[in-house]
């Protein structure tokens, strides 16, 4: 017999899945409307950004009742705790999310298409370790969510040296200050989205081992 | 081990009721002046083990036992040990109160009496101070002549405390002592489990996990007559190490 407990659960894993579902989409209008230099994508994104908003609420509200109502404890206990705090981590992805489209619309409107350096290949590997962050935490994978931390370290090279390569080109030619200025930009917030799933990943470790993971080394 | 430090040591401790196993290989130690809870599904063993800790599966024919029971380092089931002093040091609480029908004062005063004290002053000194250390004395002292049978489910509850430390032990034993009292009355004694460990040592039986992650220091898991596991009570309930532990805490039992 399924126990109302579970149901409880069931839905709170459902409407994360949602969640997830939404703020990927967002990342992809997003990109999209960089990579394509088009305004009307990104549009989306601002709807998306929205939805996450209202689905931290209302998953809140339902985290609050299966607390006091269904008394969780020892795996449960941590997969709510855990689950409180990745709402919140995914409602600023999707913030993340929204400052990338407003950067790609102002891109949009340049003349001629800027260099987008290493964007093309931050954007895709933003969007793995979102995902395989919350899946790891799903499933309770160790392994993958010990990959998503992993992934983090490149993710910071490439931010790094994106902001190089753009002050460079300042120096070089001061016409393309604000080209520069947003590009950078968007590394930040794709930098930002690899940190916030490695929030994710470490709230993954936590559910599933029972030791907080954050500001500790890496085991 | 903690055996040098331990109140109590079972080791080994078997337990059969006729052909039935009900404890098997039990290792197991209790810390002085702390709550240990022992949880687990009905028919376990929890209530057995709990019953060995003062010899009560004495008074049960088909009972046998094997293994050692150590309170203070001395082995309770030894040939010459008392069983009457042993439930003196080792005292039990019920599930269901059970006041004698006689005054709330004589219900106090009983045990000392049968021990041999009959000063009266003696006597009204620890007849208020088991009152009140069982929280129980603002509530009815000005009726110690009243019944204790007319108090209500807490306060008789409360009252058989009273009676179980009068006599002074060292371990209190509570097999499920609050299980038939509403939430107030189950607070108020969950409180005073609190309180009274500052002077005995405490051993609970409980089918409410709340309960045991409420009031207790350490936590046992029993499953099919086997201590499974046993640990500080905040690790138990946030991350058990045995599968079968987390399971029944998380209601997933088969």
């Amino acid at each position: 017999m399924e126990r109302h407990f579970e149901r409880s659960l069931q839905e709170l894993v459902d409407d994360l899945k949602t969640m997830t579902d939404k703020v990927v989409a967002s990342l992809d209008s997003a990109a999209k409307g960089l990579l394509e230099r088009d305004a009307s994508p990104c549009n989306t994104v601002f709807d998306i950004e929205k939805e996450t908003d209202d689905m931290e609420v209302l998953i809140n509200e339902k985290l609050l009742d299966f607390i006091a109502l269904q008394q969780p404890v020892a795996v449960d206990l941590r997969f709510a705790l855990s689950l409180q705090d990745i709402v919140v981590d995914l409602e600023r992805i999707g913030d993340h999310c929204a400052n990338i489209a407003q950067s790609a619309i102002s891109l949009s409107m340049l003349r001629s298409s800027p260099d987008l350096l290493a964007l093309p290949e931050m954007i895709p590997l933003a969007r793995t370790m979102l995902q395989d962050s919350v899946l790891s935490f799903l499933n309770r994978d160790t392994a993958l969510a010990r990959r998503v931390l992993s992934m983090d370290d490149r993710m910071d090279e490439f931010n790094r040296n994106l902001a190089r390569a753009v002050i460079n080109s300042i120096k070089e030619d001061r016409e393309l200050v604000e080209t520069s200025l947003e590009i950078m930009r968007i590394s930040k917030n794709l930098e930002r989205i690899g940190d916030l799933s490695t929030n994710i990943a470490e709230d993954a470790l936590f559910t599933a081992e029972g030791r907080i993971a954050r500001h500790q080394p890496q085991a | 081990m903690m055996t040098d430090s331990a109140k109590i040591s079972a080791r080994k401790l078997n337990l059969h009721y006729g052909d039935k196993h009900a404890l098997r290989d039990i290792d197991l130690d209790i810390a002085p002046h702390q709550v240990t809870a022992l949880i687990g599904p009905s028919g376990c063993g929890k209530s057995t083990f709990l019953r060995c800790l003062n010899r009560m599966n004495d008074l049960i024919d088909s009972a046998r036992v094997s293994g050692t029971v150590l309170v203070d380092g001395e082995d309770i089931y030894r040939k010459d040990i008392d069983p009457v002093l042993l439930r003196r040091k080792v005292g039990m609480i019920f599930q269901k109160s059970n006041p004698f029908p006689k005054s709330v004062y004589d219900n106090v005063a009983y045990g000392p009496r049968i021990h041999g004290i009959k000063d009266r002053k003696s006597l009204d000194q620890i007849v208020e101070k088991s009152l009140r250390g069982a929280a129980l004395w603002d509530e009815v002292k000005d009726g110690l002549g009243k019944s204790g049978l007319a108090l209500s489910g807490g306060q008789q509850q409360r009252l058989c405390i009273a009676r179980a430390i009068a006599i002074d032990p060292e371990v209190l034993l509570m097999d499920e002592p609050a299980s038939a009292l509403d939430p107030i009355a189950t607070a108020k004694i969950e409180e005073l489990i609190w309180t009274l460990k500052e002077n005995y040592t405490i051993v609970i039986v409980t089918h409410s996990m709340q309960q045991a992650a409420r009031v207790s220091d350490r936590t046992a898991f029993f499953y099919m007559g086997e201590m499974v596991e046993m640990d500080a009570t905040q690790k138990i309930f946030t991350s058990p190490s045995q599968k079968r532990t987390e399971d029944y805490i998380t209601g997933r039992f088969g």
